[in-house]
């Protein structure tokens, strides 16, 4: 059994490469599966060098040949980092999709007896077929990850949008709340305020008519009758009553005009249809947001307004824009806390019309400033802010083909422009 | 329960016998790449999993690979490769920079298949217990958690390798697996009477 020629069969049948070289790399065996993947025969190439003939890793053999020399210990090679150390061409040449072979290589020293290496055998084992199904699992692999990313970006837009939605369906029902409620007081509001402006008529008359019969007793009547009017008269504090009954009446009748003004600015806010596009004017949208916001201004701020003249109305979603300048305006509002300024400017430039919002208030920190109109962001306590005021602001504005700019000085204050087109197509 | 634990008679001769070794191991490493390498003294310990999961708790600034040997005593090598100095080494050793990422694979088990196959033959030589290496392997970090290893007991021969003229670190710990340490306990009497 322990013939060499069997042996030496053996190593020529083997299927794997196994290539000999000496020292200085020339080649001194080869099998048959080396030779038939160099296409060539073993004794045309023994002798010459295996750098030669390989040029192009020649650099990479010569490395782990003279570390085997060198080291007397076995160097390896793996496909995944060196896939096609020789040109061999794929084992598989029908059903393949690859064209070379991937090799793993281990190259072993020969050594003889007094333990000195004489040559040095490099192994190829093919791989080919668990290289192109790991190639292709990776793939694979890659492909899922892909697709997992693209759905988890997917779902989370999903949920801004939702949350977004949410939102808004929110404000536009507080929108038709606010409207219902409007129109409920308005007719009520109405009579009371006719019939007190006809008491207030009334009442000018009785005072009139009272001193009337007053100085008409003290000319006509006796003593008596004088003496039991000034008695009656005192008794019922007629000149406190004459005086006070008007001004109550006209008290009155201002506080009753005051809660018709806000009924009237609720209706125009909430126009029934929030996405109702209609020519409207900027300016007025902004009075009548100021109507509903302006309570939340501390007394020590002061609002500064400048409005260009002739502002044509514009095409827009009025009640969405209000929605905008609430946002705009409360911000604000926070931003300055109990002392401070804020300027509201609307102007024309070119084919826009612009609304500023500035304030004297803290700031937004520079990296902050890209977030500011993404959902949920916000520097708010819990529960003053919801996150959601400019991210909603933001879409109105590109609804309108707009824009909406800050400009930001951390300590010195903030200010927002909105750009809304003149020329607005739906 | 086999007896595993080395004696101090028996821990005694292998550091000795490593330390011979590595020494020569070091020297074949110099005129492969041409650097002065400085060698640790080689320590020999008993590892619990514990141990060896400490071992190789993942670092950032660290590669770490992984060489199996078969013979008359089997185990494991494990490098621990330090990320910082590898551009030099990767120079030393002629590769074109800068690595990509297969290059810098390459390196690491290069480098993995030097050092281990240094330290094995220091073993194996003196101890005259053949063994051969295995192709050597990346270790990425489990993903599933604490390993359950089926063993309660290795042998561990390290030795630390550096370089006097840059920051470079390597730490070669050789495994021997239970049935091993037998055998390398009668081959260490063997030697000793």
């Amino acid at each position: 059994m322990h013939k060499p020629e069997l042996l030496e069969s053996l190593l020529r049948k083997l299927p794997m490469g196994a290539c000999m070289v000496d020292i200085e790399y020339r080649i001194v065996f080869l099998n048959d599966f080396f030779a038939d993947r160099m296409d060539c025969d073993e004794k045309d190439v023994l002798g010459k060098s295996l750098l030669e003939l390989f040029p192009e890793q020649a650099r990479f053999l010569k490395k782990k040949i003279n570390s085997v020399f060198i080291l007397k210990n076995e160097s390896f090679s793996y496909w995944e980092q060196r896939p096609h150390i020789f040109n061999f061409l794929s084992s598989r040449p029908v059903t393949g999709e690859e064209s070379l072979m991937f090799q793993n290589m281990e190259v072993l020293p020969l050594m003889d007896d007094s333990n000195e290496v004489l040559y040095a055998c490099i192994t190829i084992q093919d791989v080919t077929a668990q290289a192109s199904y790991y190639n292709d699992l990776s793939k694979v692999a890659d492909e899922l990850d892909l697709e997992h990313k693209a759905q988890a970006s997917l779902i989370s837009k999903l949920k801004n949008t939702q949350s977004q939605l949410v939102h808004s369906e929110k404000m536009a029902s507080i929108g038709q709340l606010a409207a219902g409620v409007a129109h409920e007081i308005n007719s009520p509001i109405g009579f009371v305020y006719s019939n007190i402006e006809i008491l207030q008529d009334y009442i000018g008359k009785l005072v009139k008519i009272t001193q009337f019969s007053d100085k008409l007793i003290d000319k006509i009547g006796q003593e008596i009758h004088q003496k039991l009017k000034k008695d009656f008269f005192e008794r019922h504090e007629f000149d406190y009553i004459k005086e006070d009954v008007v001004e109550l009446v006209d008290e009155s009748l201002d506080g009753v005009k005051r809660v018709k003004v806000i009924v009237e600015s609720l209706k125009e806010f909430s126009h029934a249809d929030a996405k109702h596009w209609a020519e409207s004017c900027l300016v007025e949208g902004i009075e009548s947001t100021l109507k509903i916001v302006s309570s939340q201004f501390d007394a020590n701020v002061t609002l500064h307004k400048e409005y260009e003249e002739g502002l044509t109305p514009i095409f827009c979603m009025g009640m969405q824009l209000n929605q905008v300048f609430m946002n705009l305006l409360v911000n604000a509002s926070h931003a300055v806390g109990d002392n401070g300024s804020i300027f509201i400017k609307v102007f024309s430039d070119g084919d826009y019309q612009k609304v500023s919002v500035r304030d004297t208030g803290v700031g937004i920190d520079a990296s902050n400033v890209s977030k500011i109109f993404d959902p949920f962001f916000t520097t708010k306590p819990v529960g003053r802010g919801t996150g959601l005021g400019l991210s909603l602001s933001y879409n109105i504005i590109k609804n309108h083909s707009g824009n909406i700019d800050v400009n930001s000085v951390v300590g010195e204050g903030t200010e927002f422009i909105v750009s809304i087109p003149v020329k607005n197509a739906i | 329960m086999k007896n595993i634990l080395l004696t101090e008679d028996q821990r005694d001769a292998l550091q000795e016998m490593m330390n011979i070794s590595m020494g020569q191991a070091a020297k074949s490493l110099a005129q492969l790449i041409d650097v002065q390498i400085i060698l640790s003294i080689p320590t020999i310990n008993e590892a619990s999993p514990d141990d060896l999961i400490e071992i190789l708790n993942h670092s950032d600034d660290t590669w770490y690979a992984r060489q199996s040997f078969l013979g008359q005593i089997k185990g494991e090598v494990l490098s621990l490769i330090s990320k910082e100095g590898c551009d030099a080494m990767a120079e030393l050793m002629d590769y074109d920079k800068p690595l990509c990422d297969a290059q810098t694979q390459e390196l690491i088990l290069e480098l993995t298949n030097i050092l281990s196959g240094a330290c094995l033959s220091g073993l194996s030589n003196q101890l005259e217990l053949k063994s051969n290496l295995n192709m050597p392997t990346l270790l990425t970090p489990s993903t599933n958690g604490k390993p359950n290893y089926n063993w309660a007991t290795v042998l561990l021969v390290e030795v630390c390798f550096s370089i006097e003229s840059f920051s470079f670190n390597a730490r070669v710990v050789i495994c021997l697996e239970e049935n091993s340490i037998v055998s390398l306990k009668t081959s260490l009497d063997a030697l000793l009477s």
